[in-house]
């Protein structure tokens, strides 16, 4: 197993709102080795985006970390001043967005966006700025460089845009890259092009990678571990092999047969039935209990713990508990 | 660009054929004949009829039209009816108080309210947002002759700061201009912050915080360079709230600018002035709409790229 580069432990994230507090996140513990790349995926409204925010403490102001730690290389993120923290940023650890022609801000030039960061981090001057950033862009494949620098963003296309994101990421060499569902808002072949050069990124800087996504296919193809999120909770972590082989969680049981499949003629697509409960209405025992197939009168009561499985997997559920029980 | 300022430019003529018509017709419109005043009160019928026929008012409006316009294009813009001058030499004395009274409002008003709506912005819900934006719907709800005699009476007559009236020096222009520019700020301060309040929850915003920039930074060149494309249009709007304040302000302050020599022709029927102060105002208002125009695409790549 490599080394952790970055580690969350117990993690609680709330927000203030007019229903009062809620807890978007709720003790989540993972984390990112060197020159891996670890998925986290969940429906909308899991609490996905708002683990990776409270990892760089870019939450809104509504949002509220009550709990946890989260280290870099042993370092804790949440005890430090604003000024470190800022160092951390885009330095450390640097993070791309699902939309990326909203991320990047309309009135500059890209170029001008791109050097922004060597200056502040690396205190690069204006024309070893300008150079490096001419040459990121170039090393994330969009040809002309130069004369993409001087455009500005509404000029670029939905994967230019994510390119020049991912060229603004890790133009100071960061140790971390977190991606908030990098290729949700693309084409399908864009899609594959910008996780082809993640992956050529990851093996040539040795950075570690957290994934976001809900997209199942995007996990399959790049992650070495995934987790599963479900109600800001983690409910299944495995290496990306065994959760596909042999998923045991009935929430990651359904998500992967809800993919659909080439090939099998189903008249009806799997699906899981319901949706994700409203964070102010919880229920109370297990939170997946109301959707799931398997439930049993346990599961309302009492919220299963998560579980070490075989050492190096986790499931938060009930049934896994009776079985692992049965076989000692 | 150049192709877009031009554009602009040659969107005025329109512009200024239907202003002339406008304040043509108005000339025509309001009650009281220039010949009988200009005649004096003791001419006889005949006497105002030889009048009538002298300045043409008896030719069709169409005739009349013409020659005003070929009066104005060929630069005869005819004589005072009061002072029997050519108007040029009544208005452009009278330019230079309104022109720096205009300039000072603006700028100490942009200046301020832009940094009051950021403040505010930035300080959203908190006991300094409510002051400030208490403040700022005073200033938009005050009338101004009222701002201007509160303001006369404490800084000149009480503390004598400032002169009262009149235009001195440059010092006497302080009051006159926080007066004039009072509304103006409050409207820019309330647009600003509520452009800022939204731009920050922006994508990019979370973006430039990722990148670790500081938030003075993440504010001042992210933020405030997005909410200055919102700005800018209201600011040009403002100008004619500008034009028609300094009237007021320059009665209150007793400046002799454009403002009370548009009064003062009124009043005395002075036709010849009116209409020209009247065509200065449209076209100031016109040549600044193109500045913001022009800067909007500055401060808008998407316009400017169009």
């Amino acid at each position: 197993m490599s080394e952790k580069l970055l580690e969350v432990k117990n993690l609680r994230t709330e927000f203030h709102t007019d229903k009062g507090k809620l807890v978007a996140v709720n003790d989540v513990s993972f984390y990112v080795g060197k020159e891996e790349i670890v998925g986290l995926v969940g429906e909308s409204g899991s609490g996905k985006s708002v683990t990776s925010l409270s990892v760089l403490r870019l939450l809104p102001e509504q949002g509220n970390i009550s709990a946890g730690e989260v280290l870099l290389e042993g370092k804790d993120l949440l005890k430090m001043n604003k000024k470190d923290i800022r160092n951390i940023r885009g330095g450390d650890i640097a993070m791309i967005f699902q939309d990326p022609m909203s991320s990047l801000n309309p009135v500059l030039r890209v170029g001008e966006q791109i050097m922004e960061c060597t200056k502040l981090h690396l205190k690069y001057n204006n024309s070893q700025a300008r150079k490096h950033a001419i040459d990121m862009i170039k090393r994330v494949g969009i040809p002309v460089p130069e004369d993409v620098m001087n455009r500005y963003p509404h000029q670029l296309s939905g994967g230019m845009s994510q390119r020049i994101m991912i060229a603004m990421a890790m133009s100071c060499n960061p140790k971390v890259l977190i991606a908030d569902e990098p290729t949700t808002a693309l084409d399908v072949t864009i899609q594959a092009q910008v996780m082809e050069l993640m992956l050529e990124l990851k093996e040539k800087n040795k950075i570690g990678i957290l994934l976001i996504t809900h997209d199942l296919g995007v996990v399959a193809e790049m992650c070495n571990r995934v987790m599963v999120m479900y109600c800001g909770r983690i409910v299944e972590m495995a290496d990306v092999f065994s959760l596909f082989k042999n998923p045991l969680h009935p929430y990651t049981k359904g998500l992967i047969a809800s993919v659909p499949k080439i090939g099998k003629n189903a008249d009806v697509l799997p699906y899981i039935a319901g949706r994700v409960p409203d964070l102010s209405q919880m229920p109370k025992g297990c939170k997946f209990a109301p959707r799931c197939s398997e439930a049993m009168e346990k599961c309302y009561k009492e919220e299963p713990k998560l579980t070490n499985i075989d050492g190096n997997r986790q499931c938060r559920c009930h049934l896994i508990r009776e079985r692992s029980e049965i076989n000692e | 660009m150049k192709q877009y300022v031009l554009k602009r430019l040659l969107n005025i003529i329109p512009i200024m054929i239907v202003v002339s018509i406008i304040i043509f017709m108005f000339i025509h419109l309001i009650p009281g004949d220039p010949a009988r005043i200009i005649a004096g009160q003791k001419a006889t019928l005949e006497e105002i009829e030889i009048m009538r026929e002298q300045l043409g008012l008896n030719d069709p409006y169409i005739v009349q039209y013409k020659n005003f316009m070929l009066g104005i294009l060929t630069g005869d813009w005819g004589n005072s009816l009061k002072t029997g001058l050519p108007v040029w030499e009544v208005i452009i004395p009278r330019m230079k108080p309104t022109l720096i009274l205009a300039i000072f409002s603006i700028v100490w008003s942009v200046i301020a309210g832009i940094s009051i709506g950021v403040i505010s912005a930035i300080n959203r819900g908190k006991l300094i947002d409510y002051i400030v934006m208490v403040g700022a719907s005073s200033g938009i709800s005050l009338p101004l002759f009222w701002l201007g005699l509160m303001l006369m009476q404490i800084f000149s007559v009480k503390l004598g700061w400032f002169p009262t009236t009149g235009i001195d020096s440059l010092s006497s222009y302080v009051l006159p201009s926080i007066t004039l520019g009072a509304g103006i700020t409050a409207m820019i301060a309330r647009y600003t912050r509520s452009s800022m309040i939204e731009i920050l929850k922006e994508n990019y915003i979370r973006t430039s915080r990722a990148k670790g920039l500081s938030e003075f930074i993440v504010i001042n060149k992210h933020a405030l360079r997005n909410s200055l494309v919102d700005v800018i249009t209201i600011v040009g709007l403002q100008f004619g709230f500008l034009l028609a304040g300094s009237v007021l302000v320059e009665t209150v302050f007793a400046i002799p600018g454009l403002g009370r020599l548009l009064i003062d022709s009124i009043l005395f029927r002075d036709y010849t002035v009116v209409q020209t102060v009247l065509l200065i105002f449209t076209f100031q208002f016109i040549i600044i709409n193109l500045i913001v125009d022009v800067l909007y695409g500055v401060a808008n790549p998407k316009i400017r790229y169009q």
